[in-house]
């Protein structure tokens, strides 16, 4: 996978920003795309440790996710291990993402970070690989 | 498809090779394996062997007629790493879509 920075901007200030995306009660009125429910879930991102999410299509399909916080410095940033299983629960490549809140005039700007984990080689073709055939995959599929 | 060969289809494409003989016989249809020899720029027998770990994950099949082979990938493997996760930028950009609206209503 590319790595992935997405930047969006809020008229909330750095503080409940920082609440909307670390929170689990806050978090799971957003995380994923829509029409997905997260049934399954420890997605508590306001300390370090364990997370995961298990969200449910409307045709019933599962995508189970997971990762460690590694990283929190309230308001500014987050960072945490992101890996999808597959469905006998066998976790796949790691990559790893990063929330950073930049204080602004009026509200705050958030920017996700997606990257691949580790600066080998190997993994770097091995993220670029399943992205690149998966966005393929999208268009060649449907 | 075998779930259990998901984690195998995975690693099989994990490499630039082999990807880009598997995009090209996505884009192409079946192709003969000279065919492959010809363009990928790497030796005969290095071909032979990722078309074999490619098809031993279950990526591509063989088709053979007299002493020819064919490859063409199968659709069934890759629609299921395709179902199995969701694309990082569309997870994103969807999930900021729906905390955007979530704060706006709050502030109203």
């Amino acid at each position: 996978m590319s790595d992935i920075r997405l930047e969006r901007s809020f008229g909330v200030s750095p503080e409940r920003l920082f609440a909307a995306v670390t929170s689990q009660a806050d978090l799971l009125q957003w995380w994923g795309p829509e029409g997905l429910h997260v049934p399954e879930h420890a997605l508590d991102l306001s300390q370090t440790g364990p997370w995961y999410s298990v969200m449910v299509n409307e045709e019933g399909q599962r995508f189970k996710v997971s990762g460690q916080v590694t990283s929190i410095d309230p308001p500014k940033s987050v960072g945490f291990t992101w890996a999808w299983h597959d469905d006998e629960d066998t976790r796949g490549p790691e990559s790893h993402v990063t929330f950073s809140i930049v204080a602004m005039e009026e509200g705050a700007r958030l920017i996700v970070d997606h990257r691949a984990l580790g600066d080998d080689e190997v993994a770097q073709n091995h993220e670029m690989g399943w992205g690149s055939s998966l966005n393929k995959l999208e268009t060649l599929i449907k | 498809m075998d779930m259990t060969s998901l984690a195998e289809t995975f690693s099989a494409l994990a490499d630039e090779n082999r990807l880009a003989m598997v995009e090209r016989l996505m884009t192409e249809g079946e192709l003969p394996a000279g065919a492959l020899v010809q363009d990928a720029g790497i030796s005969g027998p290095a071909i032979s062997r990722h078309l074999r770990v490619l098809r031993e994950a279950g990526v591509i099949s063989q088709r053979a007629e007299g002493t020819k082979r064919f490859y063409s990938v199968r659709r069934d493997a890759l629609k299921a790493i395709s179902n199995w996760t969701i694309d990082h930028r569309y997870f994103w950009e969807s999930g900021l879509d729906r905390l955007e609206t979530m704060l706006a209503e709050e502030s109203e």
